[in-house]
């Protein structure tokens, strides 16, 4: 193929020329937000809410340009955004040549200028992205050592490589004070692993302790659906939107739900609570 | 009213002169009176500027054009003369044309003691007896509460909500309180035409209620008829004259229908009820430029800065108004002042214009670029910049067309390409498809684009009916081939909906990827298996099937550079949210909006579109559909920032 900047003969739609020349000037590559961008935001809590802004994308390709030209700058909120630009937007690396994990090399690069137990959790996130769970769990038993902040992440990674056993020994100790942020990683940790039966009994638990987290009656929802139980599916994702009455999730997949049952009446009725809220359902691609 | 005037003493007489006098604004310095006149000292203080005026006032039914020498002091600079008689004048027509005096008789007499409130504390006495004799109370506190909540809910902009409370409440009792709420709820649903005979209800009940003019006047607004709003204003402030939006929106409208000294008063009032409102300065700046008081437009923008030093448009103003005055070195300053606080496409067009007078022909140009960068179609840069590069505007407008022509017939010969080749990879001989590309063909050579896009529908339509039932075939077949690999059984797969396939696919493919781990699993023995091979094989198992494109984001690199010709063929999620990127930068809000949904679409869960779209139904005032995204994502504080911009 040509490379659609130059017109040379290239691998990707940007050659290796023309990705070198933009990555000099932005090494983040991504130029323009795909939000709309006349808008101005902390470049932390831009990251936080995952709206980048043209502004916040301009102020950090210039950091991330002058740290690696050997100035200082604030070397956490680079590697972060690095590592939030591979879990979001790794996919952007696929138009031009360049290695796939450029964007993790990029957070590892700054992440090892950062000193101390932030950098060390900066590294262990990035071994994380890169499936060396082993280092990832050295990384993290050993400032569970330390700071026992870090155990609930310990135990979390457990579950998700498979060792029950020693996961369970630390969420017994966790869990003594019944401690929902607790119930709540475990849960999740269950859910992502795919063991849907035990992940939707630890939901059950966190929505008796707190009926206001919609998340869980979501979550739970999606176990029963895997679980085939539709009917209780549909029960949930109702607790849900009661809870949240923006949570267009639920209401997506409730409309699912009902389509797949024959529930017209009950589909019909719900597209019109959407629409009386604002939430339009042909935004979504789904209609009468 | 003339009467009771006429009937009062001379000291009942001057003290309502006195009192209008100082309504209008003037300070009084000293007072004579004798016999039926009577004569103000007094000035008019503007910021860095007082004006002197004598102001007489005359209780007689004819003042003739001798008498009126005889009260002023022609010789006297500097002094404005204003006479107000309660009769007429007499021979007056040179007189009237003098800069320094103003005449105004019984019916001008009459305006001013209206405008000024002063009519209605004389009728006061009389109006308090109408009200007591058809007061209305609600009798109940249901009445009140629900008017509450349909406030509470109109402030949440649940109109429909709020307009369920209210009618509830008007059937407990329709006092106006609950009818200007109504009003006020049609307004926002933008259903005009109800408000309006809402509160012609209102008003006929009671015609000096100052709030329901005001609202009249901001629905007369919203539907354009700027002179009615005006009539509406003026009679809002002649019953109630400290009522300030009334005279801010009356200003505006006066703005608006270039009635530039009508709008200095009106700022001038709203002025002495507060001072520290930058908004008022800085339009009252706009409008004495319009009179040539360049001066004093200089100073009102300044106190707006003074007041609120990020208020940027009063730095565009200056700029514009030395601009005008060629004053370039200053206008360069108060436009940087501006840029700093707000970066958009009319600051560097001032901008780029200072370049050009000051003959900094580089500068210029890069400003121009700037500006087209961040709006491509800006016609004010295009034409600046073919000026600098010296193009005519004919010759460009020639040039514009010739490459548009050019430029639509490629893109046709391209769908042509691109619909051959569409229909050879179907694989199915179908004659009417081959004769209808050929015919569109020989229409795009004859440059007959109306009928050839016309025959591209028909073709498009058969070519689409064929490709339905070809990926049918594909997709069950497909199906077939998973739910082998997943052992599941296919039982009536033909009768299925396309979507019903796709979730026993997504079945298929569930089961797939499991039993793929637990061979995995089985192989790793105790130690598991590793996240990322997980992942590894969740993403052999999607190419497997073919879900995703080969380059997305593509279209977002695309837009980066600018290259709009090959964005639009690409169609997916990225290239429809870069589109509608473009548009909503252009504050084409339709099409933005058109685009964003058609991302959305595509991925429901693309938070860049959702986000996009909010802005885009913001900027178009449909707000409870851009707030419920907002509150979707998490971000509904934006909605205010949005706004604000």
């Amino acid at each position: 193929m040509k490379c659609i900047l130059c017109g040379k003969e290239s691998l990707r739609p940007i050659c290796k020329e023309c990705t070198g020349r933009i990555r000099e000037k932005n090494p983040f590559l991504i130029r323009r937000s795909l939000f709309f961008g006349d808008l101005e935001e902390d470049s932390s809590r831009a990251i936080e809410n995952g709206l980048i802004f043209d502004e916040n994308l301009k102020a950090l390709n210039e950091m991330a340009r002058d740290v690696l030209g050997g100035k200082k700058g604030d070397y956490v909120l680079l590697s972060k955004f690095a590592l939030f630009l591979h879990r979001n937007y790794s996919f952007y690396l696929r138009n031009f040549e360049i290695e796939e994990d450029y964007y993790l090399t990029l957070a590892e690069e700054f992440a090892s200028k950062v000193r101390g137990n932030e950098g060390k959790y900066l590294k262990y996130e990035i071994y994380r992205e890169r499936g060396n769970v082993k280092g990832a769990l050295k990384i993290i038993d050993s400032l569970a050592k330390k700071d026992e902040r870090y155990l609930l992440e310990k135990a979390r990674l457990l579950v998700e490589m498979g060792e029950m056993e020693a996961a369970e020994g630390i969420y017994q100790e966790l869990l003594k004070d019944d401690n929902v942020e607790v119930w709540r990683s475990l849960a999740d940790a269950l859910f992502h692993r795919g063991s849907y039966d035990g992940a939707l009994k630890i939901y059950a638990r966190i929505v008796e302790l707190d009926e206001e987290d919609y998340g869980a009656h979501y979550r739970m929802a999606l176990c029963y659906q895997s679980l085939g139980n539709l009917e209780e599916a549909i029960g949930a994702l109702k607790r849900a939107v009661e809870v949240n009455k923006y949570h267009l999730e639920s209401y997506l997949l409730l409309l699912a739900l009902y389509e797949k049952m024959g529930l017209v009446d009950e589909r019909k009725r719900l597209l019109t609570k959407m629409r009386r809220i604002g939430l339009e359902p042909s935004f979504f691609g789904v209609g009468e | 009213m003339k009467e009771r005037i006429e009937k009062m003493s001379m000291e009942e007489f001057v003290h309502l002169c006195n009192r209008l006098v100082m309504e209008m604004g003037f300070k009084i310095r000293n007072s004579v009176y004798r016999e039926n006149i009577a004569v103000f000292d007094a000035y008019m203080p503007l910021p860095g500027k007082s004006l002197h005026y004598v102001i007489i006032f005359v209780r007689k039914p004819k003042l003739t054009r001798e008498e009126i020498l005889d009260m002023i002091d022609v010789e006297t600079v500097e002094v404005r003369w204003m006479i107000i008689t309660t009769g007429v004048y007499e021979n007056v027509e040179d007189l009237k044309r003098r800069d320094d005096l103003t005449l105004m008789e019984w019916k001008d007499f009459e305006r001013l003691l209206r405008e000024f409130g002063i009519a209605e504390e004389m009728t006061r006495e009389i109006r308090g007896k109408e009200i007591r004799e058809s007061r209305i109370l609600p009798s109940v506190g249901e009445l009140e509460t629900m008017l509450q909540w349909a406030e509470e809910f109109l402030e949440n902009e649940n109109y429909e909500k709020a307009l369920e409370y209210v009618e509830t409440a008007i059937r407990i009792k329709p006092i106006p309180k609950a009818l200007k709420l109504k009003a006020r709820i049609m307004e926002k649903m933008g259903r005009y035409e109800e408000a309006l005979s809402i509160l012609k209800e209102v008003l006929e009940a009671n015609v000096q209620d100052d709030e329901a003019w005001l609202l009249l006047g901001e629905v007369l607004e919203d539907m354009e008829d700027f002179e009615e709003a005006a009539e509406a204003y003026s009679q809002c402030v002649r019953f109630n004259h400290r009522n300030m939006a009334c005279w801010i929106n009356r200003g505006n409208v006066m703005l608006l229908l270039e009635k530039y000294q009508e709008a200095l008063m009106c700022y001038e009032k709203a002025l002495s009820i507060r001072q520290d409102v930058p908004h008022v300065w800085n339009n009252r700046g706009v409008v004495l430029k319009h009179l040539g008081k360049y001066d004093d437009a200089l100073k009102s923008y300044n106190i707006a800065i003074d007041i609120d030093s990020n208020f940027a448009d009063a730095y565009l103003n200056k700029a514009y108004l030395y601009f005008d005055l060629r004053k370039y070195e200053e206008a360069l300053n108060a436009v940087e002042e501006y840029l700093k606080r707000r970066e958009d496409t009319r600051g560097y067009i001032l901008l780029a214009r200072i370049y050009i007078k000051r003959n900094m022909k580089k500068e210029a140009k890069e400003t121009l670029e700037k500006v087209l960068r961040i709006e491509p179609g800006n016609q004010d840069a295009r034409e600046l910049l073919d000026r600098l590069e010296g193009r005519g505007r004919e010759e460009r407008e020639l040039k514009r067309l010739k490459e548009m022509l050019k430029e639509m017939q490629e893109l046709l010969y391209e769908e042509i390409e691109r619909l051959k080749r569409k229909y050879e990879s179907l694989g199915r001989e179908n004659s009417e498809i081959e004769s209808l590309l050929k015919e569109t063909k020989s229409l795009v050579d004859g440059g007959e684009i109306e009928k050839a896009l016309r025959s591209f529908i028909e073709l498009r339509e058969k070519l689409h009916l064929l490709e339905t039932r070809s990926l049918r075939e594909m997709v069950e077949k497909d199906t077939m081939m998973l739910l082998e690999l997943a052992d599941m059984s296919a039982e009536n797969i033909n009768e299925l909906s396309l979507k019903e396939l796709e979730i026993l696919r997504e079945d298929a493919m569930k089961r797939i990827l499991i039993s793929k781990i637990e061979r995995g699993e089985e192989k790793e023995g105790a130690e598991g298996m590793d996240i990322g091979e997980i992942q590894k094989l969740e993403r052999e198992i999607l190419k497997e099937v073919g879900v995703g494109g080969d380059y997305p984001g593509l279209a977002h690199i695309l837009f980066e550079e600018g290259k709009w010709k090959e964005l639009r063929k690409i169609k997916d999620e990225y290239a429809y949210n870069a589109l509608g990127l473009k548009y909503l930068g252009e504050r084409k809000y339709k099409r933005a909006m058109d685009y964003f949904v058609k991302a959305l679409n595509k991925n429901p869960s693309f938070k860049a579109a959702e986000f996009n779209l909010a802005y885009t139904l913001l900027k178009r005032g449909e707000d409870r559909k851009a707030r419920a995204l907002l509150k979707h994502l998490g971000v509904a504080e934006y909605a205010e920032k949005i706004k604000k911009k």
